[in-house]
């Protein structure tokens, strides 16, 4: 059988137990992740999409449980132990973590936190370590890479460490690279730096990419499929194109009529409480079309074309 | 780097002169006259002889201007010379040397218990956060901050050295004394230690840079040692040095009950006594040795700290 998904997630639950009960951060996800393709995840603050990534990785906070099944190269992730998934982690799927200002150590020479990821995927003597950190800062495009290697995070700019970061995940041979709110918080001129670390990075390895955003923009530009999710679950799928050029939920409408070159129309009211979910859509207290089905009844994803899926009664 | 703490150790010059001007202040500002302090405690039997008396201000020098008498004080300083004390006679220096050396020994043990333990359960505490043995840890921090040091002391020497008669229950005359009223100091100044730790571990365990390590495949062991440790000594310095502080000047009360002869217990005498020379010259050294522990600290920073030390170089 040919199977050339990287990554194949289907049924996952991700929920944290807390006092006040369980707060269902993923619910019932399935998304495919082909091999080289890059897959952006779009959703507002606190819609679960960071906490998908981290269930791949297996990095949830300790009141965190996930059930499901998550296929990484043919291989069940689900039951891996953290020694297991350490192996994973760094080699096989790279990460370029939120907010780059504050994921590397202020403490720690840069030099350091470089070796410690090539470290971590084969054991080289110092000089070689050394050239080895060189070239992969060379592929990042930095300009003086050993001034680099000797000073400490604190001196670079938020686009530099976050090419650091990248390089980190280079060292490996991933075969997937989760980048977690790469955008967030940038202005113009470093978000396309942004997209020319993520272009390096993919001419460097061919590696699929799942792209965690909340930036529409962004995903559109870069992504070959998007996934764009609401309130734990995905609504709608499709190739970027179709997410563009069609798109189809309401939700997804009202992402685009709230973007600031379509009038900053902001969606009425706001997405529910985690705990506490709707019986029906989770969208429909604040969608225009909503009807009684809406609210009693919860809508499987259906598919319209053949790549693109959307969950929504009224189609 | 040596331009850096070169450039600190300069700065500390105006703040002990500060010092040693405020110090000298408070006998020149007291009520009552010094001479006939010293005249009282010299010669009990002598009644008030005007002649004696004038025999005694010509020897203080108080009827200089305040400006000479600080000026003569202040050279003496320089010399090593601080008076002699009212009541004994013996120079300040030497009963300042022979105290402090009980009092450094103390807080030194206190500070090395309050260490261990602080970090210890500190630790502990924040690796089994929220399980049965973090709430019972917290509780007790609670617990020991709320009991006072001396019932603790009295409470340690009743145990230890009535019943099981393991230590001298007071006086000085091995290392071994110390263990006690070290423990009981550390003990009642591990509590904010405690929490410290735990709280910063805790913090940091959140922080990004440790979600990096993690995603880069590195072990938990790995990652407290590597990257947690480094960045939660500031504030464990930082935290050190102000109990260290408040361990030299404070511990009066487990200095008095363990019978150790520290700088506390006599410097309260000592102002108690309108004993001047003494209360000045130990109030000057107890504030310049502040200065130089905060001094310690600031270097200490800066080797911690490269964001510390670049900001320092930018300084200058």
């Amino acid at each position: 059988m040919q199977d050339d998904a990287v990554l194949k997630i289907t049924n996952l639950n991700t929920y944290f137990q807390t006092p006040d009960g369980n707060v269902s951060a993923v619910c019932d996800v399935d998304i495919e992740i082909k091999k080289g393709e890059i897959v952006g995840l779009i959703g507002e603050t606190g819609c679960g999409k960071s906490v998908l990534g981290e269930s791949v990785l297996k990095v949830l906070p300790y009141n965190a449980i996930a059930n499901g099944s998550i296929l990484f190269e043919n291989s069940e992730l689900m039951g891996y132990q953290q020694k297991q998934m350490r192996q994973i982690r760094g080699r096989k799927i790279a990460v370029i973590p939120q907010n780059p200002s504050e994921a590397l150590n202020p403490l720690i020479k840069n030099k350091k936190q470089i070796y410690e990821a090539i470290d971590h995927n084969d054991k080289v003597k110092g000089t070689e370590k050394k050239k080895q950190a060189l070239r992969l800062l060379q592929k990042m495009h930095f300009k003086e890479p050993e001034k680099v290697l000797d000073s400490y995070p604190h001196r670079l700019s938020g686009g530099m460490k976050q090419r650091i970061l990248a390089a980190m995940g280079l060292c490996g041979n991933p075969s997937l690279l989760i980048a977690d709110e790469p955008t967030k918080g940038l202005d113009a001129i470093v978000r396309s730096q942004v997209i020319e670390t993520l272009m390096l990075f993919k001419e460097n390895t061919g590696t699929a990419m799942m792209l965690i955003t909340h930036d529409l923009n962004f995903a559109i530009k870069v992504c070959d499929r998007i996934a764009v999710m609401y309130a734990g679950e995905l609504i709608e799928v499709g190739s970027s194109d179709e997410i563009f050029n069609n798109p189809l939920h309401p939700y997804l409408m009202g992402l685009f009529l709230a973007q600031p070159e379509n009038g900053l129309i902001p969606i009425e009211g706001a997405s529910p409480s985690l705990i506490n979910l709707p019986p029906g859509c989770r969208f429909h207290d604040r969608c225009e079309k909503a009807s009684e089905k809406c609210e009693r009844f919860h809508p499987e994803m259906k598919k319209t074309t053949l790549t693109h899926e959307v969950r929504c009664w009224n189609l | 780097m040596k331009k850096i703490i070169i450039n600190r150790v300069l700065m500390i010059l105006p703040t002990v002169i500060t010092i040693a001007f405020l110090a000298f202040s408070i006998m020149y500002f007291s009520p009552g006259n010094p001479a006939e302090i010293l005249m009282r405690y010299r010669n009990p039997e002598g009644g008030t002889d005007p002649a004696a008396l004038a025999h005694y201000e010509e020897m203080l020098g108080i009827n200089d201007p305040f400006l000479t008498q600080f000026e003569n004080w202040g050279a003496g300083i320089l010399t090593g010379d601080f008076g002699e004390s009212f009541k004994t006679g013996n120079p300040v220096t030497e009963e300042f040397f022979y105290r402090i050396g009980y009092t450094l020994m103390l807080s030194f043990t206190g500070l090395a218990f309050s260490l261990v333990i602080g970090i210890t359960l500190g630790f502990l505490s924040a690796e089994f956060k929220d399980s049965w043995l973090d709430n019972l840890l917290r509780f007790t921090q609670s617990l020991k901050m709320s009991i006072p040091s001396f019932w603790l002391a009295l409470f340690f020497i009743y145990i230890f050295s009535t019943q099981l008669r393991w230590f001298s229950a007071f006086g000085y005359n091995s290392p071994k004394d110390l263990i006690l009223p070290g423990l009981v100091l550390g003990l009642s100044n591990s509590s904010r230690m405690v929490r410290l730790v735990r709280t910063c571990i805790l913090e940091e365990k959140g922080s990004g840079y440790v979600y990096t390590a993690r995603v880069k495949g590195l072990s938990e062991i790995q990652i407290f040692f590597k990257h947690i440790l480094k960045n939660i000594t500031l504030p464990i310095i930082t935290l050190t040095g102000v109990s260290l502080v408040s361990m030299i000047g404070g511990s009066l009360i487990i200095e008095n009950i363990f019978g150790l002869p520290g700088i506390g217990t006599y410097l309260v005498s000592a102002i108690v006594a309108k004993d001047y020379p003494v209360s000045m010259g130990f109030l000057f050294a107890y504030g310049v040795i502040i200065v130089f522990i905060n001094l310690f600290i600031d270097i200490v920073y800066q080797f911690v700290d490269p964001r510390v030390r670049d900001c320092a170089n930018a300084e200058i």
